[in-house]
């Protein structure tokens, strides 16, 4: 058994259900991101695990005993909120205290532990200042530093770089991932952020309409979405409706060149084919999966981005790294194909 | 249907007032409603015998109309002369630059915790025959007698507009404050003067404050006690002293609750046609 | 962009005297040396104070209204501080209905709250005693509290509590380390708003007041039906000063502008 196991959990808001069954298995030491869209039960699963909200069914056990009846403060669960929900009325190392205060840690010790948990954040200079005097990457960090120094069994990040501009969030992404590999703490994360859970997670479970409808690494998540839900969620994707696009793709070629035989996997259902844009590649007449008109360009810096306009279909996204100046000016005709291997096959729903 | 634990403790929480206030506000409410309906005989007392008596006299009696009469009147020239200066007022804090507004504010609302026999009393000395105001305009040669301001309406409507006027501005004050000022910028930069940026954007902005303002004024000005009874006297009398005199000399409880009753009626009866009429309409906005 | 015009600064000078001079009259007339209401032209005197510190029904009242006002204010706030807590945070069954009947006192006219102590507090034998006074009191205070405190509470962010619960604190550690710091400020405002009003109240406390226990509201209101003089305004200029000390601890602690129009006054 997992170390924390969540069974077909629920959660009703009176005739609303804000999660519906969700099941997931974390291991210890293990860090997993709850991913999806606004309102789709990420922090109702959350507040479920710490407690602050009852399950309407399902269990949560942590190393094989059920907490569901346990109250919160007797969990030994961390939370850092979106908001960090500091103590205004308390300094940083009292805040950071706080926990140690109520497990009656003695004084000394307990300082010796708030200094040490302030040091791996980098505060151990702004112990005595109150919450208000930080900035928000500070206060983050305080956040952090409060829910770790109780050395809790499982750490839960409600979104908890959201509040940050971006090059902030990239260093705190990269400190909370060095910090809990050191620490070897059991974490859930919940963001709406695909990149950040990708650069930390070791599993993303994808959520939609209070269920997890796929759990997976970051790459094998990437690269085999199982829902066009996912594939569209988890970077971006084009996605081609085989039976719809027969006229537009050349289907005959794309098998003669090893890829997945279209026919079989059609059925009663249909199916998806989904390529990443960054898969895509321009290529000659001869060799084309398929052809279209350059209708957008946009420099991204690393690489190009073409919107290319493909009769009979629409929009197809094509992203090329940028090694040198891009040739395809809007307007131009381009011929696209990828290597077989790259495209993931998605079962349709079938509409 | 069970509790669980999380629904019992907040319910254990509200227990002290709730009983508190069963036992001495709604039980009582409801005892004054019997008596109501008891009567009352010279040298006998208050006799529990159910009847509609007392209603009758109260509708029908022209004394009693005369008294419902006065009320409204009180009430409603209160509310019109507090609004014509409150209304006023509140825009030109509205437009005060920073310390003198906060000052000034305090200045106008501030008599708000301030003993409101002691402002009363203030009147009585302004408005007395041998009082400030009569001095003034005597010496000025306005007048040669002293003219009677006092135990009537009109002293009655200055003595309550000066103890209602924060409860007009107030409301107005805080409805212009949700206005953001870049919307008024944002009038300005479309090309409207000033007196269509009053008109289009500030007024409409105020009216729920307005609103509320007078509904507000209107009902504290009908129910007041110490203002009418200080500056009304024996002379100018309204419901709210009318009660005071049936439970203090006259001594016939069951009249006096009926009357207070009917002051209870008229009072929440006025609010909640309020807050059907015009409130629900603005609420979609403000 | 909004200016103030001469006219409307005419007006508003005109308001502010209207405002303040029911007030200074008042502290003027208490510093005459006539033995009648006159303004002091004749010179200044102290004698009016000094015959109201001699009046025992007057340091009688005081200090009924003293007592009154602190145990209204505390058993108010002891009171209604558990409930707001619980109407703030949590959802439960009936909680609409504890909320109105709490706020439920603020529409009833003050005569009518009168007449209805007065019936219950002589059936049950209290009337004219200062429990039953506080008593009264609370039932009229106590919705003033209520909205304070809500308004405190409302203002608090719910995560915060969670977080001190997460880190182990019992329901006890969270009311004492979190809850009670961070209102504070509400809770003393709420509770000298609620001396305040207690204080001032008149409407009520005469129906409640017998010949022994009478507030100071109640003394003064008789002073002016019967036998006013000069000492009423030295009383009057004494809970001026009172209250203005009680308003300046007020801005101290809540500020006044807050507590006035429900918004912090630096934001
Ligand atoms: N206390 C509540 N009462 C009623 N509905 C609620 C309550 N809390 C959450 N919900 C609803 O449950 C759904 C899930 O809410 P939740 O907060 O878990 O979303 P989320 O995935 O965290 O979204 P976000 O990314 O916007 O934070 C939402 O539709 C929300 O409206
Ligand atoms: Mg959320």
């Amino acid at each position: 058994m997992a170390f924390l196991e969540l069974d077909g959990l629920v959660k009703h808001f009176s005739s609303f259900v804000a999660v519906d069954g969700l099941s997931l298995s974390v291991e210890r030491g293990e860090f997993v991101s709850l991913l999806g869209p606004s309102g789709c039960g990420k922090t109702t699963t959350l507040h479920m695990i710490a407690g602050f909200q009852e399950p309407s069914a399902g269990s949560i056990s942590v190393d094989g005993v059920d907490i569901v009846d346990v109250p919160v403060n007797k969990r030994d669960i961390g939370i850092v909120f979106q908001n960090y929900a500091l103590f205004p009325h308390m300094t940083v190392a009292d805040n950071v205290g706080f926990g140690l205060d109520m497990r009656r840690v003695p004084k000394a010790t307990r300082d010796a532990r708030v200094r040490r948990a302030l040091e791996q954040v980098h505060l151990e200079t702004l112990a005595g200042r109150y919450p208000k005097e930080l900035s928000g990457g500070q206060q983050q960090r305080v956040a952090l530093a409060r829910a770790l120094v109780i050395e809790p069994k499982i750490l839960l990040l409600d979104e908890p770089l959201s509040n940050l501009d971006a090059k902030l969030r990239e260093d705190m992404q990269i400190e909370l991932k060095l910090l809990q590999r050191e620490l070897g703490i059991t974490t859930i994360l919940v963001t709406h952020d695909q990149n950040e859970a990708m650069a930390l997670s070791d599993r993303i479970a994808v959520m939609h309409g209070g269920r997890i409808v796929q759990l997976d690494a970051p790459y094998q998540g990437y690269e085999r979405p199982e829902t066009p839900f996912v594939a569209g969620f988890l970077g971006k994707a084009n996605l081609f409706d085989i039976a719809a696009s027969s006229g537009a793709i050349d289907w005959s070629r794309i098998a003669q060149s090893g890829g997945p035989d279209v026919s079989a996997a059609l059925g009663e259902r249909g199916a998806l084919l989904c390529v990443r844009p960054e898969k895509m590649a321009f290529c000659g007449p001869e060799e084309a999966y398929l052809s279209g008109v350059v209708a957008t360009r946009i420099f991204l810096g690393a690489s190009w981005l073409y919107q290319i306009k493909v009769a009979q279909f629409g929009t197809v996204l094509v992203a090329e790294q940028n090694r040198s100046a891009s040739d395809k000016v809007e307007g131009s005709a381009v011929h696209l194909r990828w290597e077989p291997g790259h495209a993931a096959l998605i079962p349709g729903d079938g509409q | 249907m069970s509790l669980s634990r999380a629904q019992a403790w907040p319910l254990l929480m509200c227990v002290p007032a709730v009983a508190l206030f069963a036992v001495f506000f709604l039980l009582p409410l409801a005892l004054v409603m019997m008596l109501s309906a008891y009567s009352f005989k010279a040298g006998v007392g208050i006799v529990p015998d159910l009847s509609w008596a007392n209603y009758a006299a109260v509708i029908f009696d022209g004394y009693y109309q005369q008294l419902f009469f006065n009320t409204l009147f009180i009430g409603v020239t209160t509310a019109l002369v507090t609004l014509l200066l409150g209304m006023p007022e509140a825009y030109v804090l509205y437009r005060m630059r920073s310390p003198w507004r906060t000052i000034f504010l305090l200045v106008i609302l501030g008599p708000l915790l301030i003993s409101l026999v002691v402002r009363t009393l203030g009147w009585l000395i302004l408005l007395g025959n041998q009082g400030v105001l009569n001095s003034a305009l005597m010496a000025a040669g306005v007048t040669e007698d002293p003219i009677r301001f006092l135990y009537s309406a009109p002293a009655i409507v200055i003595g309550l507009t000066h103890v209602l006027l924060p409860f007009m501005v107030i409301p107005i004050w805080t409805s212009l404050q949700k206005q953001k000022s870049s919307v008024v910028h944002a009038a300005f930069s479309l090309g409207a003067s000033r007196r269509q940026v009053f008109f289009r954007i500030i007024l409409p902005t105020a009216l729920p404050g307005i609103l509320s303002g007078t509904m507000v004024v209107f009902s504290l000005a009908a129910s007041a006690f110490a203002t009418p009874a200080i500056l009304g006297g024996r002379r100018f009398k309204v419901v709210s002293t009318a009660v005071y005199d049936e439970f203090m000399s006259t001594l016939n409880w069951p009249l006096g609750a009926t009357i207070a009753l009917f002051l209870l009626i008229i009072s929440l009866g006025s609010l909640m046609l309020y807050n059907r009429l015009i409130e629900r309409r603005i609420q979609r906005w403000a | 962009m909004l200016r103030n015009t001469p006219l409307s600064l005419a007006f508003h000078t005109a308001l502010v005297t209207f405002v303040m001079a029911p007030l200074i009259t008042v502290s003027l007339v208490a510093f005459t040396a006539e033995s009648y209401l006159a303004l002091p032209w004749s010179g200044l005197s102290l004698r009016w104070f000094r015959s109201v510190f001699a009046d025992r029904e007057f340091l009688a009242s005081a200090w009924v209204s003293i007592q009154v006002a602190v145990f209204t204010a505390t058993l108010g706030v002891a009171l209604a501080l558990p409930a707001v807590l619980a109407i703030g945070r949590y959802q439960f069954p009936g909680r609409d209905a504890v909320n109105a009947l709490l706020l439920a006192p603020i529409p009833v006219p003050g005569i009518v709250l009168g007449v209805t102590f007065l019936r219950f507090m002589t059936q049950i034998g209290w009337n004219g005693t200062v429990a039953a006074m506080i008593v009264c009191h609370l039932i009229v205070t106590i919705p003033f509290v209520v909205r304070i405190l809500l308004a405190a509470i409302v203002g608090l962010d719910k995560s915060i509590p969670q977080a001190a619960q997460s880190l182990g604190a019992s329901r006890l550690a969270v009311f004492r380390r979190i809850t009670l710091p961070m209102l504070a400020s509400g809770i003393s405002g709420a509770w000298i708003m609620a001396f305040l009003l207690s204080f001032d109240e008149l409407t009520v406390a005469i129906f409640v007041a017998s010949t022994s226990v009478k507030t100071l509201p109640v003394w003064l209101f008789e002073k002016i039906s019967w036998g006013l003089d000069p000492s009423a305004c030295a009383a009057s200029v004494l809970i001026i000063a009172g209250t203005f000390l009680a308003m300046l601890i007020l801005d101290r602690i809540y500020g006044l502008e807050r507590l006035l129009v429900g918004k912090s006054a630096e934001s």
